[in-house]
């Protein structure tokens, strides 16, 4: 025989027995396999759905202007594109709204896509179903949104979409007040949104709401005919192949660029439909003049709204446009600072000469682009005839509605002009010269004067290139702009390739590692499942102890006896896990439905479904062998040690010796400890923050908890209840029944343990529970003393502050008196991933909140940590915002619980973003909130957010802060009001709720396998008793035969139970109440009693009904036979 | 060889030491049997507990082929007890999972330079008349059968010493004749020192000399 026979024997032999350990330990592995299974299943899903709504689409372009739909056909026809990628497919995507109009049902944050025929040769026939286009006047819906609108194919939709123009509208010439567009279409067909109907440029959780509005019909709504703003990829090479194919294929009308020949004045100027020449265009220019060794001109023309010659006699002239130039100017030299030079029109109708001083009014962009006169005087430095460059209307590039009108009383620009003061001359000169400018200034002074926001905008209107003797104008133009293409990164203008299949497939790893999250949830069912694995493991080699006995009399080593046990124990574990493997996919199906439905709100993922992987089970079935065979070695440790005559005598512990155990006073000093350890810890954290203080007292429950069943552990090795039995009676019986607790202490004190760190643990996890206050007046508070929140698909560009920026928002009377209870924050929003819990996929570019200075200096909020080194700072850490960092980084506040657990940063820490034009810039934690309604976002300075995001236009997000009796009305008021800027107002302290409801879910998913643990360790509990009974049932049957009562056994069987329980459960709960202390004195109603009472009660009555199941075990028992045992 | 010499034992309890033994000492050697007797309680399972080494003596010393068991280390002294013990017990403690045969191998299991083999199994279970329960498992077996494997069992190792605490007390009268004979014969056969403790002067007078244990010392009758 081999010790591998014996063994098989020895598993075949105890079946029984074996059976139950082998259960406990699939139990066990079941919960660590399955959490595995639930990371998988989370990343999984979040794959599935990330990527199949990306159909067959690997990259993708979205630009923040338009560009011109032949550039799809350009890359489609280059050579590199067809060897390396299959489809390219142009599209427009824009955010808006959408309405019902009938039921005038509406909803906002709609993605519109306009798409042709093309977009759904990207179906991936494996995910969606093939869908054709439709044309005219129509719309595809898809599922999500038609199920938002309870639309149907015929119904009419409004889809209110926005409008950006050419021209950055809180500029002089922006057009803030045609930021929209509404769409009336039927709805032609209703999409799944399995599939590309689905499509989302970036992954998130929501189902995206979209709306396929037919390619032209978006151009032509949008009076974009021919443009573009967004290019979709097929094909799997490289982003780089991509990114040099497109910088091949770009040209300057992409960008709405244009090098216009005057062959008139002999020159070439670059000029752009968005007035000013964008930075990144400007630098490539004057990089390309430089290369060329070219001359020129670079301009600036801005409008004047009146040129007065200052005198006794003034004299003005209405609406001229004023060019600084950096050269001279027909006769006259450049102009220095403080001079002007006058062409021969103005000069006349001035009657200005040389030397006279002029004053040049104009209107600059304040905030939400108000307008504010400002003025400047020069002196007349020169006079110039209308001859040659001094009458070319050229300096100023064409804007339509202006440049273009026959006359001034046909302007139509985009601020308010007088056409009262237009005289008959200013009408002569029109037709003459157009918007030929009426003087020049110095370039230096015209960028300082008008420039506004230079590094945003731009600071030129035109660069002139002058002709090389030696070369015609065309030929200059061409060779200028090669050598401009070839300087300008097309990434800077925000042609830049997103991975778009990668990226989903990266953020589908998610922020949280929900394995391990889950490892962490069911970590209590896990040692819940080991402990019983140990108990039952060890009730079993009891049950053969004289075996044990017996092989150590024949010279067995007791390292081999050990060997032997742990090696049947290695056995049992194998075959254990197996089955757990199996009843693993059960509770990770079980999680993902608690996931689905009762637990939704902690992640908000409707669309999780199983997903397996051979690692997960590998990993989980050797963890699960591992933990098993570790309790079952733990189990036996000092069996082997015992006294093998004790062992043949069938007794595996020292029971029935008088001497006391010397484990009592080590208990007693492990009690002390415990004690010590636990009041230092609360006072050490006391008067700590929440945070500090709720793990300070949870970390000294804990140690309270040890000391507690520390105590408990003396008590019961100097022999438990000691008290003379004298009298007769129910006292008797229950004393003679505790007697019993002390004869196996392990087996007491494990059981016990198990009920009193699950009701710990249980317990105090209470005191993690975030309870939503409604604190929205409190400025320091999470919500900042906001009551509201508001975002808009559309940005705004006024001032909802003012009675003149809510009627530029078309207000009534009504609406705008109740806004004067209001005030308004506005915040500049650059659209990301959203960083808060409620977001699973990993935040690869957070979104970003731009805060006025207005807001800055309000301050507000409550902060968990901050970088702040001065008084002003400490007293207000959003100052802290306003910081320079020598390395170039951006300050920016971030919500603590996002910043640390889904960005996996922190304060002082940084994170790499990409700007709009492609850079990597690293944004650093200033500061951290605490609690705040900012979880989703990070927030910056407006004027950080807009050096990186200069194409930001309008602001997007809002906080209202409104008296609580307004709070209703004003919100209401607000999305009426600004319906058609997709306006969606919401209550901070729901939103505030919503992201505590996560944690709170998160606890309460804990609470609920922290219970199921429980119910293990009252299933163990029910063993030990069971296992006492029978070991007992000699004496419990002489009883019987000395005439004891029916109820006298009863009540010598229960007292041993219902001192165990009760230990148990005071060991568990005394220091939970210490732990939750602080949040029982702070919010008593923030405390779920009744679940914990319900808890509690549920343990106490699992325990009697096993005391019960014993005591019938005790009955049933057969007198004579366990007589004869004895 | 087997010399236990001024062996005493005691055992911790509240109320003070509890001795049990009291320099009770035994000496016999190879092919010699003895017989402690001795009201329950006065120590003699105590005893050959002792000398069989599965508990220590308070003071004393047990000498076997020269070599002082309790002197070794733990491991050497297993190997010490599975080479030169053999145990016979009132209750045969044959394990249920194995076999009769295999039950007889089990102290060969312990040390992989047993001098146990299968076929000196056999051969001790056909001269305990076995032969045809080899594959049979000790449920189907009677008591003479069970206590018949055990004496195998102990025989297996061909130890120094036989230690038989009431061999036949769970027996009938005519079953613990034979296993009585059996065990004499096999002690005879074998050259071993066997020490048998009962209450059966029956026994007794069939094994060899009688000593009696009486307030914690041996007393040869």
């Amino acid at each position: 025989m081999r010790l591998f026979d014996f063994h098989r024997r020895s598993v075949t032999f105890f079946w029984r027995t074996n059976l139950a350990v082998m259960a406990g330990v699939a139990v066990g592995t079941a919960a660590l396999t399955g959490a595995l299974l639930v990371g998988d299943s989370m990343r999984g899903s979040l794959h599935d759905a990330a990527v199949g709504r990306l159909g067959l689409i690997d990259y993708a372009m979205v630009t923040p202007g338009y560009f011109q739909e032949s550039l799809c056909d350009r890359i489609s026809d280059s050579t590199e594109f067809g060897q390396s990628f299959n489809h390219v497919v142009p599209a427009i995507s824009v955010q808006g709204s959408a309405t019902q109009a009938e039921t005038r049902a509406r909803t906002n944050r709609v993605d519109v896509f306009g798409v042709d025929d093309r977009f759904w040769t990207l179906v991936d026939p494996a995910v969606g179903p093939a869908v054709n286009m439709p044309a005219g006047r129509s719309v595809l819906l898809n599922a999500g949104l038609a199920d938002e609108l309870a639309a149907e194919v015929g119904d009419t939709i409004l889809l209110r979409i926005g409008k950006s123009g050419d021209v950055a509208i809180e500029t002089l010439l922006g057009r803030r007040d045609d930021a929209g567009v509404t769409l009336r279409l039927e709805v032609s067909g209703i999409v799944p949104v399995d599939g590309l109907a689905g499509f989302a440029l970036s992954p998130r959780q929501p189902i995206p709401l979209n709306a396929f509005v037919p390619l032209s019909v978006l151009q032509s709504a949008l009076h974009r005919d021919g443009r573009i703003n967004a290019l979709l990829i097929r094909g799997r090479q490289a982003i780089a192949d991509l990114q040099e194919i497109l910088a091949a294929e770009y040209r300057l009308g992409d960008s709405g660029i244009t090098l216009r020949v005057d062959n008139e004045r002999g020159y070439v100027a670059l000029e752009s439909e968005a007035f000013l020449l964008a930075p990144p265009v400007e630098s490539a220019a004057r990089r390309a003049v430089s290369a060329l060794n070219l001359q020129s001109t670079p301009v600036l023309t801005y409008l004047a709204n009146s040129i007065e010659r200052l005198g006794d006699d003034s004299r003005g002239i209405p609406y001229s446009t004023i060019s600084a130039i950096g050269t001279g100017i027909g006769s006259a030299p450049e102009p220095e600072e403080g001079e002007i030079v006058l062409n021969g029109w103005a000069a006349d109708d001035l009657q200005a000469r040389p030397g006279d001083s002029v004053r040049v009014s104009y209107y600059m962009t304040g905030r939400f682009g108000q307008l504010e006169t400002q003025t400047a005087e020069f002196r007349v430095a020169a006079v110039v005839p209308m001859a040659g460059d001094v009458a070319d209307p050229g300096f100023t590039p064409s804007y339509p509605g202006i440049t273009d009108s026959r006359s001034l009383a046909d302007w139509d620009p985009p601020f308010p002009v007088d056409l009262n003061k237009v005289r008959d001359q200013d009408d002569i000169y029109w037709e003459s010269y157009k918007a030929a400018p009426k003087a020049f200034i110095n370039l230096q002074e015209g960028i300082s004067l008008w420039a506004d926001q230079p590094e945003r905008f731009g600071s030129l209107t035109s660069l002139r290139i002058m002709p090389e003797a030696d070369k015609g104008l065309e030929a200059l133009a061409a060779g200028f702009e090669a050598e401009l293409l070839a300087e300008l990164r097309v990434e800077e203008l925000g042609f830049g390739w997103q991975s778009i299949r990668a990226d989903a497939e990266a953020a589908s790893r998610g922020s949280t590692d929900f394995g391990g999250l889950f490892m962490g949830f069911s970590l209590f069912l896990i040692v819940s499942a080991a402990m019983l694995v140990a108990l039952l493991f060890r009730l079993a080699v009891e049950h053969r102890v004289s075996e044990v006995g017996i092989l150590l009399a024949t010279g067995f080593e007791p390292k081999l006896v050990r060997h032997m046990l742990v090696s049947e124990g290695v056995i049992l574990a194998g075959l254990g896990s197996l089955a757990g493997l199996a009843l693993a996919i059960a509770y990770a199906w079980l999680m993902l439905a608690g996931l689905r439905s009762w637990w939704s709100e902690a992640v908000h993922a409707p669309f999780l479904t199983l997903h397996t992987t051979p690692l997960s089970f590998g990993i989980g079935y050797v963890a699960g062998v591992g933990v098993a065979v570790l309790s079952i070695a733990w189990s036996i440790r000092g069996l082997t040690s015992l006294s093998p005559r004790l062992l043949i005598a069938g007794r595996a512990t020292q029971e029935g010796s008088l001497a006391p155990r010397p484990g009592s006073i080590r208990s007693k000093w492990v009690a002390a400890c415990g004690f010590a350890i636990s009041l230092a810890l609360m006072a050490a954290t006391a008067k700590s923050g929440a945070a500090a203080r709720a793990g300070g007292f949870f970390g000294g429950g804990a140690c309270a908890l040890v000391g507690c069943l520390a105590l408990f552990r003396a008590w019961l090795n100097q022999g438990g209840q000691s008290g003379a039995i004298v009298r007769t009676g129910v006292s008797a019986w229950g004393r003679l029944g505790m007697r019993n607790a002390p004869r196996n202490i392990g087996r007491s004190m494990l059981t016990t343990s198990l009920i009193a760190s699950a009701t710990f643990v249980i317990a105090a996890l209470q005191a993690f529970r975030i309870e939503a206050v409604d604190s929205a007046a409190d400025k320091s508070s999470g919500s900042g003393g906001f009551s509201l929140y508001a975002e808009s698909s559309v940005p705004l560009a006024f001032d909802m502050n003012t009675a003149a920026g809510r009627d530029s928002l078309n207000m009534n009377s009504e609406a705008s008196g109740s806004l004067e209870a209001a005030e308004i924050f506005p915040f500049r929003l650059q659209g990301g991933d959203e960083t808060s819990c409620v977001n699973l996929y990993l935040k690869k570019q957070p979104r970003l909140l731009g805060a006025t200075e207005v807001m800055v200096q309000r301050g507000g909020f409550v902060f968990g940590a901050t970088m702040a080194e001065s008084d002003e700072e400490r007293a207000n850490p959003w100052l802290l915002l306003r910081r320079r960092f020598d390395d170039g980084a951006y300050p920016v506040v971030g919500d603590e619980a996002a910043v640390l657990w889904q960005l996996h940063s922190g304060l002082g820490k940084d994170i790499t973003v990409k700007d709009d034009r492609g850079n990597d810039v690293v944004l650093r934690f200033v500061a951290l909130l605490k609690g705040s309604l900012f979880q989703g976002e990070l927030v910056m300075s407006e004027a950080n957010l807009l050096q990186l995001h200069p194409a930001t236009q309008g602001y997007g997000f809002f906080l209202v802060e409104v008296p609580a009796d307004q709070e209703k009305l004003v919100g209401q008021l607000l999305e009426r009001s600004l319906a058609d800027f997709g306006f969606d107002v919401g209550r901070t302290s729901e939103r505030i709720a919503a992201y505590s409801a996560v944690q709170n879910t998160y606890l309460s998913t804990f609470q609920t396998l922290g219970g199921l643990g429980l119910v293990l360790g009252t299933v163990g509990l029910a063993v030990v008793l069971l296992r006492n009974v029978w070991e007992r049932r000699s004496e419990l049957a002489l009883m019987r035969a000395l005439g004891f009562s029916s109820i006298a056994l009863g009540w010598v069987v229960m007292a041993e139970n219902v001192l165990l329980v009760s230990v148990g459960l005071a060991c568990g709960l005394i220091p939970a109440l210490l732990a939750i202390s602080p949040h029982i004195v702070s919010t008593p109603s923030g405390i779920a009693w009744m679940s914990m009472g319900g808890m509690l009660l549920s343990v106490l009555v699992t325990g009697v009904v096993a005391g019960l199941l014993a005591l019938l075990a005790t009955f049933r028992a057969p007198l004579l036979p366990a007589l004869r045992c004895e | 060889m087997l010399h236990a010499d001024s062996i005493s034992k005691e055992y911790p309890t509240r109320s003070g030491p509890l001795a049990v033994l009291r320099g009770a000492s035994l000496r016999l050697e190879s092919g010699e049997a003895a017989v402690i007797m001795g009201p329950s309680g006065s120590g003699k399972s105590t005893l050959l507990n002792i000398l069989g080494t599965l508990e220590t003596p308070s003071t004393g010393k047990v000498d076997v082929d020269g070599v002082d068991p309790f002197s070794l280390p733990p491991k050497q002294l297993a190997r010490y007890r599975n080479a030169q013990i053999g145990f016979v017990f009132q209750d045969h403690h044959l394990l249920p999972q194995c076999t009769v045969l295999e039950n007889v191998l089990l102290p060969t299991l312990a040390d992989a330079a047993s001098k146990g083999t299968p076929e000196r199994a056999r051969h001790l279970l056909d001269r305990v008349g076995l032969t045809d329960r080899l594959e049979h498992r000790p449920a189907e077996l009677s008591g003479g059968e069970r206590q018949r494997t055990a004496l195998a069992r102990a025989l297996i190792n061909r130890p120094t010493v036989i230690l038989a605490d009431e061999p036949t007390g769970n027996l009938d009268q005519s079953i613990a004749e034979g296993v009585a004979e059996l065990l004499v014969e096999l002690h005879r056969d074998e050259k071993t020192v066997l020490i048998v403790v009962t209450h059966s002067r029956h026994l007794a007078d069939r094994i060899g000399s009688i000593h009696q244990l009486s307030e914690g010392g041996l007393i040869p009758e």
